[in-house]
C-alpha cells in the first residue's frame, strides 16, 4: 500500500515499533473513516433534499429547501433578527438551567444531610419527576405573567427535579466505608460532605448535567411556544402559523446546533475537571 | 511497662430488622505500650467489630475501653485505624490521599507537609506522589494507606487484615517493611488477621478468638530472639511449634 507516504507517516505518528505503528494506523484509519462517513451522510441528506426541491419532486412550500433556509439564515443574520431571538432563548435557558442545577444540588445536599427529610419527601419527588413539567406551563404564565420569568421557571422546573433525584441517589451510593474512613480520622459531617460525598459524586453531577441540559432546553422552547413573544420557540410557532416553513426549519436547525454545543460544553467541562479517570 | 489499652467486659450485638447477632460475648484485654498484638480468629467472629469498638467508632453494649487510662467514648484522636481495604480516594493523588488525616484534623502545615514527603520517600512512593490510585499496584496502594494512617503520627495503630488482599510475595515484603517502620517508631499495635503465620511473624502476643459470639480462647506469648525480622522468624523451628499450637486453637471448619 502507501506505507511510506506522508499520510501513513501522519497516521502513525508517535509509534514506537512497527507493530505499534500498524496498530495506530488501523485505529486512526477507522476513526477517520467513520468521521468522513458521518459528514458524507449529512451532506447526502442535504444534497438530496435540495435536489428534490429543485426538481419539483417535493413541495418546497411544505417541506422547505436547504438553499432557501440558507438564504433566510443569511438575511436574518444581516438584519440582526436572529441574534435577537437566539440571545433571548439562550439567556432564558442558561438562567433556568443553571439556577435549576444549583438549587437541585443544594436540595440534594439537604436531603443527604437529613435522612428523615429524604424518607419523608421521597414519594413526592418521584411523583414530581413523573409528571411532565411542561404541563405546568399555563399555570406559570398565570402566576408569573406572560413573559420571560415564566419561561425561566419552566426551564428550571424541568432540570431541578432530575438533578435532585440523580444526585441524592449518587450521594447515598457513595461507599459507606469511605465515610467510615473519614470518621476514623475524626471528621465532622460537614467534612464528610466536602471531602468525600461531593468529590465522589462529581461524575454523577456531570451525568445529571448532561440530562438536564437537554431537558431544560425543552422547557425553554415549550415556554416560548406558550408565551409567544420572542425567542427560537416563538419563531417556530410563528413560522408555523404563517406557513413560513423556511423559518420553522431555520429555527429548528439553530436549536439543534445550540443543543449540541451546550452538551459538548458540558463534556468539555467534565474532561477538564475529572482528571483522575 | 505502662498499660496503653484496656478492654473491660466488652459485649456487642448487632440488631436489625431480621433479629440480632451477638458478635462479641465478653472481651477483656490489656495491651502494654509498644506492644504488638495480633488478634486471630475465624472469619465473621467479630474481629473488625472489636477494632471499631477500640477506635471509638462504635460503642460497646456492655463494657468499657480505656486508652491511656481514659475511657473512650468517641473517636480517640491518637489512634490510627487502618480499615480492611485501602479505600483510597480515586479523585486524589497519592500525596493528597496521604494528607487526608492531617486535613481533617487541621494539622496541615509546612512541617507536616515535609513529613508526608519523607513518609512517601521511605515507602518507595516518592516517584508516585502525583499519581492517581488507579495507576498503583495492590502493594503500593497498601503502602499509601499505611502512610495515610501514619501521617497523623498516632500512638496506637489498629490494623484490620492489612495484607489480606495482597499476593504472597508482596505480603511478605510488606510485613518486613511494616515491621521495620513500626519498630523504629515505637508504636502500640493491634493487628487483626486470619493468617496464623503472619501473626506469629509480626506479634509479641497473639490473642485467639473463638467463633461467634467471640470470647478470648487463648493467648500466646511469642518469644523470638531480639532483632530478627518476620521473614527470618519463618525459618526458625519454634515458628512451626507456635503454628501448630495456634492452629489447634482456632475453630476452623472447612
Ligand atoms: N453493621 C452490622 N450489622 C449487622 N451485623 C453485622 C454488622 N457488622 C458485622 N455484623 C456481623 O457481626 C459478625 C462479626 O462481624 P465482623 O466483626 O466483621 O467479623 P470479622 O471481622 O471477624 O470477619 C458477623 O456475623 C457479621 O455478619
Ligand atoms: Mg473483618
Amino acid at each position: 500500500m502507501f506505507k511510506t507516504g506522508v499520510i501513513y507517516q501522519w497516521l502513525t505518528r508517535g509509534a514506537v515499533t512497527a507493530d505499534h505503528a500498524e496498530f495506530l494506523f488501523q485505529l486512526r484509519k477507522r476513526r477517520i473513516t467513520i468521521r468522513i462517513l458521518q459528514i458524507a451522510i449529512l451532506l447526502a441528506f442535504i444534497g438530496l433534499w435540495e435536489l428534490m426541491g429543485q426538481m419539483g419532486w417535493i413541495n418546497t412550500f411544505l417541506m422547505s429547501q436547504p438553499s432557501k433556509i440558507l438564504n433566510l439564515f443569511i438575511k436574518m443574520c444581516q438584519n440582526g433578527q436572529l441574534y435577537h431571538h437566539i440571545k433571548i432563548t439562550l439567556t432564558e435557558n442558561i438562567i433556568g438551567f443553571s439556577s435549576g442545577t444549583i438549587l437541585g444540588i443544594l436540595i440534594a445536599i439537604l436531603l443527604w444531610w437529613s435522612d428523615f427529610l429524604f424518607n419523608l419527601l421521597e414519594p413526592y419527588l418521584v411523583i414530581l419527576n413523573s409528571i411532565p413539567k411542561v404541563a405546568l406551563g399555563p399555570v406559570m404564565i398565570v402566576w408569573l405573567g406572560n413573559d420571560s420569568p415564566a419561561i425561566i421557571v419552566m426551564a428550571l422546573a424541568v432540570s431541578i427535579i432530575v438533578t435532585i433525584i440523580m444526585l441524592i441517589n449518587g450521594f447515598r451510593e457513595v461507599e459507606s466505608n469511605k465515610i467510615k474512613l473519614l470518621q476514623t480520622l475524626g471528621a465532622t459531617k460537614k467534612q464528610i460532605l466536602f471531602k468525600v460525598i461531593l468529590p465522589a459524586s462529581v461524575p454523577t453531577i456531570f451525568s445529571a448535567l448532561k440530562v438536564s441540559v437537554g431537558l431544560s432546553l425543552v422547557g425553554t422552547i415549550v415556554g416560548e411556544f406558550l408565551v409567544s413573544k420572542a425567542g427560537l420557540g416563538y419563531l417556530i410557532v410563528y413560522g408555523g402559523q404563517v406557513f413560513n416553513l423556511h423559518l420553522v426549519m431555520t429555527s429548528v436547525i439553530i436549536l439543534c446546533i445550540i443543543a449540541g454545543l451546550m452538551y459538548y460544553f458540558v463534556l468539555l467541562l467534565e474532561k477538564l475537571i475529572i482528571k483522575w479517570r | 511497662m505502662k498499660e496503653k489499652v484496656r478492654l473491660e467486659g466488652i459485649q456487642k450485638k448487632y440488631i436489625s430488622k431480621k433479629g440480632e447477632t451477638l458478635a462479641l460475648k465478653e472481651i477483656n484485654l490489656s495491651v502494654k505500650e509498644n506492644e504488638f498484638i495480633c488478634i486471630v480468629g475465624p472469619s465473621g467472629c467479630g474481629k473488625t467489630t472489636l477494632l471499631s469498638i477500640i477506635s471509638g467508632l462504635i460503642p460497646p453494649d456492655i463494657g468499657k475501653v480505656y486508652i491511656n487510662d481514659q475511657e473512650v467514648t468517641q473517636i480517640y484522636p491518637r489512634v490510627g485505624y487502618m480499615l480492611q481495604e485501602d479505600y483510597l480516594f480515586e479523585w486524589r493523588t497519592v500525596y493528597e490521599n496521604v494528607r487526608l488525616g492531617l486535613e481533617i484534623k487541621g494539622m496541615l502545615n509546612g512541617e507536616t507537609r515535609d513529613k508526608i514527603m519523607m513518609l512517601l520517600e521511605n515507602y518507595g512512593l516518592a516517584d508516585f506522589t502525583n499519581h492517581y490510585p488507579r495507576e498503583l499496584s495492590g502493594g503500593m496502594r497498601q503502602r499509601v494507606a499505611l502512610a495515610r494512617t501514619l501521617a497523623t503520627d498516632p500512638e496506637i495503630l489498629l490494623l484490620d487484615e492489612p495484607f489480606s488482599s495482597l499476593d504472597y510475595q508482596t505480603k511478605l515484603t510488606l510485613e518486613e517493611e511494616m515491621h521495620n517502620i513500626l519498630k523504629r517508631q515505637q508504636k502500640t499495635v493491634i493487628q487483626v488477621t486470619h493468617d496464623i503465620a503472619e501473626a506469629i511473624s509480626m506479634a509479641d502476643r497473639i490473642i485467639v478468638l473463638s467463633k461467634r459470639p467471640a470470647v478470648i480462647k487463648s493467648t500466646f506469648d511469642i518469644d523470638f530472639q531480639e532483632d530478627i525480622t518476620p521473614l527470618q522468624k519463618r525459618n526458625i523451628k519454634k515458628f512451626q511449634v507456635y503454628f501448630n499450637d495456634i492452629w489447634k486453637e482456632l475453630d476452623i471448619h472447612v
